[in-house]
């Protein structure tokens, strides 16, 4: 990537200056871009750079655009998921940026949305969570997602509030949009208990570059979906998870990602408050040339907390995925009890996978563990559906389909018609071509 | 109905079947007895299409035409149906998804209506009920956590709901105790009675009590020695099979 204060598509001083006014994060980052000081792009040479070239996400070298039919099938594909949230509380943000109004229900449900670059004290207080959330987590793509971003949410649960309903996010990309920052925050108050989705589609940008700050308050429960359909497999997405939280709180990660070239989610999660816990789940299927790069740490910074990171990837024939996940477990981490499973299941021919979990420890009365497994799908598995009538493709379907879904189903998490959903979607892709039927 | 003819097959180059011939006619039982290493389960599998081993020479016959070019969901569409030794589990497929799709498939493939899922949950309660199979059990992912019984029992469950015309049943007493191997054959019974044959391989005389066959085969080193009623079953009970072995090495 070249450098921002040189790219193609250079800050805007006037707009900058407008943005500095309302936020000082923006100012911090465009300060630190305009005077060279992060030291340019990620280089190769860093441990977690190694499976991604930091250039892709260079808004300014962008060659490949989306095509209507893979954005219309993207939006297709989201709109089926959307369906599943029958009841869901939704707001949108609009081609131009702006929010669109908020669902009756949303304030009566103890939910306070806005849009982030308006002014209001809601605004205020996101706008200092971006300062110490990500500020430990800075980076140049991060800084440059800052300096640049011009839509974005802030969401926020009132103390103690129960939303029983999802509160869905739909993003209306530009369609002239050849780039896409969006800078988000969600603030979970004391005590809250909410789910939060968020849906992107591709819209026709081939780039995105997004950072959602998550805050959840001592006692709060929060869960937080993101599933990028991928139709549009030409899309680069840069997409960052920056989560603190609080005593006693529950904190879930869901992300389905079919791929980009790449797509690379980068999660860092601080436990600050004893007793709290974490979970996430990713599932990925990139094929027929999409990547998927993620770059996972959680940090336990407190006693008594648990974590669990879950990764089920299906790399099929052109295929790529890189999984590197740390634990971190600081001083302050006794009691920690914490854990990795990393699963992939390869097929084709010609597909590339990479997992890296670590373990990072400095405290001495913990319980941590990681695993890591890639293989084909079973081969007696595979003769056995077969020989109860089941179509070889139908019975690879299956097996693929439980390896990916079993764990998330088994969490709870989301409910039968969405996981229905999700599945559809991604039987679309299996039985489509450039997927996975012979060779596997 | 089924006709295996000179069949010769191997696996990484070693001989397995050297030459087995068998005709079942339909609705007949025929049972395979012999030693460990004869080639019983790999004669089974063949049957059913896993390419475990290859075939080397002779055919496989079945309603009349050869089987050997077709694939395992083919000759599961054509009525053959393996009652595996083994059944592996399949974690994360919900057995009642498994189940349908496969009655649907088979179903679709003989020209027959495909049931719908009111159709299929009465079908399944119904041939559960006859090998006392909780509806608990059907929920859980195929096989997955199943004691031997449990799914020896799941396997004929199977049978009867895509209602075979040839059964393959690789040693279907193993893992099951007294009660579950009573329950397993009246439901390998309810299906001969429904006009289906099958072929049964098995080392104790114990299971043929409950299913009876008509004719029983010794198969020694990946060949038929010796045919012949079901009183030959009991008098391999008591001498063994070395008499066999040692004509079959001379």
């Amino acid at each position: 990537m070249s450098h921002p204060n040189r790219a193609e598509t250079p800050l805007n001083p006037a707009q900058d200056d407008r943005k500095q006014e309302r936020h000082a994060f923006q100012k911090q980052a465009a300060t630190a871009l305009l005077a060279d000081a992060g030291g340019g792009a990620p280089s190769a040479r860093q441990e977690e750079w190694r499976k991604s070239d930091a250039r892709a996400f260079d808004p300014g070298k962008q060659g490949t655009e989306i095509t209507q039919s893979e954005s219309n099938a993207d939006d297709a594909g989201l709109a089926e998921i959307t369906q599943a949230f029958s009841g869901a509380l939704s707001f949108t943000i609009n081609e131009a940026g702006g929010l669109n109004p908020a669902e009756a229900g949303l304030a009566g449900a103890g939910v306070n949305v806005g849009s982030l670059f308006d002014d209001g004290a809601l605004q205020q207080e996101a706008a200092l969570l971006c300062e110490t959330v990500a500020a430990p987590y800075a980076q140049n793509l991060r800084m440059l997602n800052a300096a640049r971003a011009e839509c974005g949410y802030a969401l926020s649960f009132a103390p103690n509030a129960q939303v029983k309903a999802p509160v869905l996010l739909n993003k209306a990309l530009n369609k002239n949009q050849k780039d896409d920052f969006t800078r988000n925050v969600i603030i979970a108050k004391a005590g809250s208990n909410a789910t939060v989705i968020d849906l992107r589609g591709a819209g026709s940008g081939s780039a995105q570059n997004d950072v959602i700050e998550i805050f959840a308050e001592d006692g709060a429960t929060l869960t937080f979906a993101i599933f990028a359909d991928g139709a549009a497999k030409n899309l680069t997405r840069y997409r960052s998870v920056i989560a603190k939280t609080g005593r006693d709180t529950r904190l879930n990660l869901i992300i389905f990602e079919a791929g980009g070239r790449p797509a690379r989610y980068e999660i860092h999660t601080e436990m600050t408050g004893a007793g709290a816990e974490f979970s996430s789940y990713v599932v990925s299927y990139p094929q027929a040339g999409a990547k998927v790069d993620f770059c996972q740490t959680v940090t336990h910074n407190a006693t008594h907390c648990r974590s669990f990171q879950n990764y089920r990837t299906l790399t099929g024939e052109g295929g790529g995925a890189a999984v590197q996940s740390k634990t971190i477990v600081t001083k302050n981490g006794q009691k920690t009890d914490a854990s990795q499973s990393l699963r992939a299941l390869t097929v084709g021919k010609e597909n590339d996978y990479f997992a890296k979990p670590e373990l990072e420890i400095y405290a001495d009365d913990v319980k941590c563990a990681h695993g890591s497994a890639v293989g084909k799908p079973d081969e007696a598995a595979l003769f056995y559906m077969r020989s109860r009538g089941i179509s070889e493709e139908e019975a690879r379907y299956l097996l693929t389909e439980a390896f990916l879904f079993a764990d998330i189903e088994e969490s709870g998490l989301l409910n039968e018609a969405v996981i229905d959903a999700l599945k559809q979607n991604f039987r679309r892709g299996f039985s489509g071509k450039n997927t996975v039927k012979k060779g596997m | 109905m089924l006709e295996i003819i000179n069949l010769r097959a191997e696996i990484d180059g070693k001989p397995i079947l050297n030459g087995v011939n068998l005709t079942a006619d339909t609705g007949k039982f025929h049972a395979i007895m012999g030693p460990n290493g004869s080639g019983k389960s790999t004669l089974s599998a063949l049957i059913c299409g896993n390419d475990r081993a290859t075939v080397t020479e002779g055919d496989i016959r079945f309603k009349g035409k050869s089987i050997l070019t077709l694939a395992p969901e083919e000759r599961a569409a054509e009525g053959l149906f393996l009652c595996f030794q083994y059944p592996p589990e399949i974690p994360g497929v919900p057995g009642l998804t498994f189940l349908k799709t496969a009655v649907n498939a088979v179903r679709k493939a003989r020209g027959q209506t495909e049931l719908d899922t009111l159709a299929f949950s009465k079908a399944v309660k119904e041939k559960a009920a006859l090998l006392k199979i909780p509806t608990e059990m059907l929920k859980r992912a195929v096989n997955n956590g199943f004691s031997g019984g449990e799914k020896k029992r799941n396997e004929i469950l199977q049978a009867l709901l895509l209602e075979p015309k040839f059964l393959i049943l690789d040693e279907p007493d193993s893992g099951l105790d007294i009660d579950a191997l009573k329950i397993a054959s009246e439901g390998v019974n309810l299906l001969r009675s429904q006009g289906a044959g099958a072929l049964i391989i098995t080392h104790y005389q114990r299971l043929l009590e409950y299913i009876e066959p008509d004719t029983v085969h010794i198969l020694v080193k990946g060949k038929i020695v010796k045919s012949g009623g079901k009183e030959l079953a009991s008098l391999l009970e008591k001498s063994g099979y070395a008499e066999y072995e040692t004509a079959s090495a001379a």
